[in-house]
């Protein structure tokens, strides 16, 4: 071990760390989750609402107990969950129910814990003791519906996490909330829970060799493959491909490439789904890193999701639910438009807070395309700091059935601040990206394009980026790109053709773009001569960018 | 046996550097740390003799489970949810975001496998010793050898492709 790195080791555990936490307002929050935890503890044996509508029907096996609901003292399962962590609080905090109903079929147990609703989705909580699972990718209820009093049907979404130290699984299962602030009768269905896991199949494809292709597939979920762009900027291979799929449901199985070089499996580090106009193909972009050599040896694999196992079993649970009190619960306050102010498309209107999340509500303001001289800004992050704390919403947005935005953002555990009002919050938007226009009269000459390639360069918002123009057949390729990483890449760009524009044949980006500012434009069949092209449209990032926000 | 306060305050360094190290995230780091405590003292700790170990294994389960959380986008149990939730119309990416680093050796480790990561952690920023990571881990002995072994490897690559870390005056060599 080089000295350099022995050193650095030896000053590990003692170095100090940058910025350790306030640990006497952590000892007292571990103490107020302790006490909380104790109290649930001591809480009285709640009984069961009773089912007022018809009788249950049960699978064999099944049997139906009651148990003291200490939803804190299972040790925080659900907290991985999304949600989880709020919905257990809102338990607790009494805008939810305790259930913990135990049906038992296959000789496997699950419990329903609990539910929390707000005004938008209804979250069960269940533990499910499966006992020695398999090895698995990926699991599943084949089937999951809640039925309500109306006999109205819907299939929940399903989160599930196995925690082998505790010996079970915890699931978290979502529904579009009806309840409003009634009271309601539902019915959970659950049957066979299903496990999956990824297997290859070799594809008759070089990477080195793939562009064009088409090659027909034999197993998975795909009859065949076809590569439809192919390209190589550094150590990045990026490829896109469709695939020819057998049914509708092909994409559950996430089918999707790999390479195998020298015997080692390389799995992207970039990938989207591309919209697609056939329903029976799936439009994807990988982008794998790997050095030359390894591209040179490496061959394509598809990976597919595959049943592996099942444990069989019906499990059936019928409970109330009561949207009153987390209605009661709602905060929605108006944020001032002066303080709240800024460059972006968002502008922010009410803070949203509900016994499972809050929600920073805002309109977006953007015109189809930016006008010259303008910018559309957008942030991709935006973080809000409550009382001291940083809640991070993460990537996208969410919306409203009116088509109303926000961010949202997971409840802190101590939901029992009720006065949100008066509760000093920011907002903190970083990540700034921005959307230009370049002036009509910024016109590039592509002197007289011929199957060489041939480069021009200009700047846009400073930035240097290059365009490098050839043809193919009567088609015209350019490429543009940048050496500066904070350029974002050219969106669209068109030829002026005697005042006309003509703009390239149309060829999506993935969401957040493929991992490089790097783009490819196809126009078809221009004339010969000279061209004028303007680069149009096109992004750029600020990472420094940081925009801070009084909401209270 | 100590109270709950004296546990609190004879380990809280160690957990939360645990944290640090495993996240890379103050806020994520300050949250597990927390978290750890609350799970440790809700359980009977009245056989427990090598409580420092028992700590870290706690805050390190944590840390695991909140790194395949994270890093995975897509976690492997739930397929079906991710498959089914209602995409936003224009963003569906559930990409990572890089926290910024004030700790260039954090910013080394953070490139590590998890669980490389946890062993190199173990070892050298909670000072334990190899029979301790595995008791720490719940893996054998042999298996915490090779994890710091390939950890410092892989360390010792990335600080070879940047010679500018190294200390002036200070000499290389294997």
């Amino acid at each position: 071990m080089s000295d350099s790195l022995n050193w650095k080791l030896e000053q590990l555990e003692h170095a100090p760390l940058d910025g350790e936490p306030d640990y006497e307002a952590m000892w007292s929050r571990i103490e107020e989750r302790r006490a909380k935890a104790q109290e649930t503890q001591k809480a009285p044996v709640r009984r069961f609402a009773r089912h007022r509508k018809k009788a249950l029907v049960l699978a064999a096996s099944v049997s139906l107990l009651a148990a003291i609901p200490v939803l804190a003292a299972v040790n925080g399962g659900w907290e991985t969950l999304w949600n989880g962590r709020s919905s257990v609080h809102a338990i607790e905090q009494g805008f939810g129910e305790r259930l913990n109903q135990t049906v038992t079929s296959g000789q496997i147990p699950i419990t329903l814990n609990g539910v929390a609703t707000d005004d938008r989705q209804m979250n069960l909580l269940l533990t499910v003791d499966a006992g020695t699972l398999p090895a698995y990718d990926a699991i599943e209820f084949e089937k999951r519906v809640l039925t309500d009093a109306k006999n109205k049907a819907e299939t929940v979404q399903m989160q599930l996490r196995n925690d082998p130290a505790q010996g079970r699984m915890f699931g978290l299962a979502s529904v579009q909330n009806k309840l409003g602030k009634a009271k309601q009768s539902f019915r959970l269905d659950l049957e066979n829970l299903v496990f999956y896991q990824y297997r290859g199949t070799p594809v008759d494809l070089s990477p080195l060799k793939a562009l064009g292709k088409r090659t027909a597939l034999a197993g998975g979920p795909a009859a065949s493959i076809e590569v439809t762009s192919a390209v190589r900027e550094g150590n990045v291979y990026s490829v896109r491909y469709k695939l020819h799929v057998k049914d509708d449901d092909a994409w559950k199985a996430n089918p999707h490439l790999t390479l195998v070089s020298g015997g080692q499996t390389i799995r992207e580090t970039y990938a989207a789904v591309l919209p697609s106009e056939d329903p029976n193909v799936i439009l994807r972009q990988s982008n794998f890193e790997l050095s030359d050599a390894e591209l040179q040896q490496a061959r394509f694999e598809l990976s597919a999701l595959v049943e592996t196992g099942r444990k069989e079993g019906a499990w059936h649970f019928a409970f109330d639910a009561d949207g009153k009190k987390a209605a009661q619960a709602m905060y929605v306050g108006k944020l001032d438009p002066a303080a709240v102010a800024n460059d972006s498309i968002m502008a922010f209107t009410n803070l949203v807070v509900t016994p499972l999340e809050i929600r920073l509500m805002y309109d977006e303001v953007r015109n189809s395309f930016p006008k010259e001289g303008t910018a559309l800004v957008d942030y991709t992050s935006v973080k809000l700091l409550v009382d001291g704390r940083e809640l991070d919403s993460g990537s996208g947005f969410w919306m409203t059935e009116d088509g109303g935005r926000y961010r949202r953002f997971e409840l802190p555990e101590w939901y029992e601040q009720k006065d949100w009002g008066q509760l000093p919050m920011k907002a903190i938007l970083s990540g700034k990206k921005v959307q230009e226009r370049a002036p009509e009269d910024h016109l590039l000459t592509l002197a007289r394009p011929s199957a060489d390639k041939q480069t021009v360069t200009t700047e846009l918002h400073g930035f240097p980026v290059t365009f490098t123009y050839y043809k193919e057949g009567s088609d015209l390729l350019v490429e543009s790109s940048s050496s500066d990483p904070s350029f974002g890449g050219i969106t669209q760009s068109y030829l002026n053709i005697g005042g006309e524009r003509m703009y390239a044949e149309l060829n999506p980006t993935p969401p957040g773009g493929n991992g490089t500012n790097r783009k490819t434009e196809r126009y078809i069949n221009v004339p010969s001569g000279d061209l004028k092209l303007n680069p149009f449209l096109f992004v750029w990032f600020d990472p420094d960018a940081k925009v801070e926000l009084n909401l209270r | 046996m100590k109270t709950d306060r004296e546990l609190f305050e004879a380990y809280k360094q160690d957990v939360y550097k645990l944290c640090w190290y495993m996240t890379s995230n103050r806020a994520d780091a300050e949250d597990l740390c927390q978290e750890a405590f609350v799970k440790a003292l809700g359980q009977d700790r009245s056989r427990v003799v090598e409580e420092k170990a028992w700590l870290l294994r706690i805050a390190a389960n944590l840390c695991r489970n909140h790194y395949r959380r994270k890093k995975n986008g897509i976690q492997k149990e739930i397929r079906s949810f991710l498959l089914m939730r209602p995409a936003p119309p224009e963003r569906p990416e559930d990409r990572v975001e890089r926290r910024e680093l004030s700790d260039e050796f954090a910013r080394r480790l953070e490139k590590l496998p998890e669980k490389l990561r946890a062993a190199i952690t173990l070892r050298y920023g909670n000072g334990l010793r190899l029979e301790e990571v595995a008791a720490v881990l719940e893996i054998p002995l042999g298996t915490v050898k090779s994890r710091i072994h390939k950890g410092l490897a892989q360390l010792r690559i990335q600080m070879e492709a940047q010679p500018s870390y190294t200390r002036k005056g200070e000499k290389c060599y294997e």
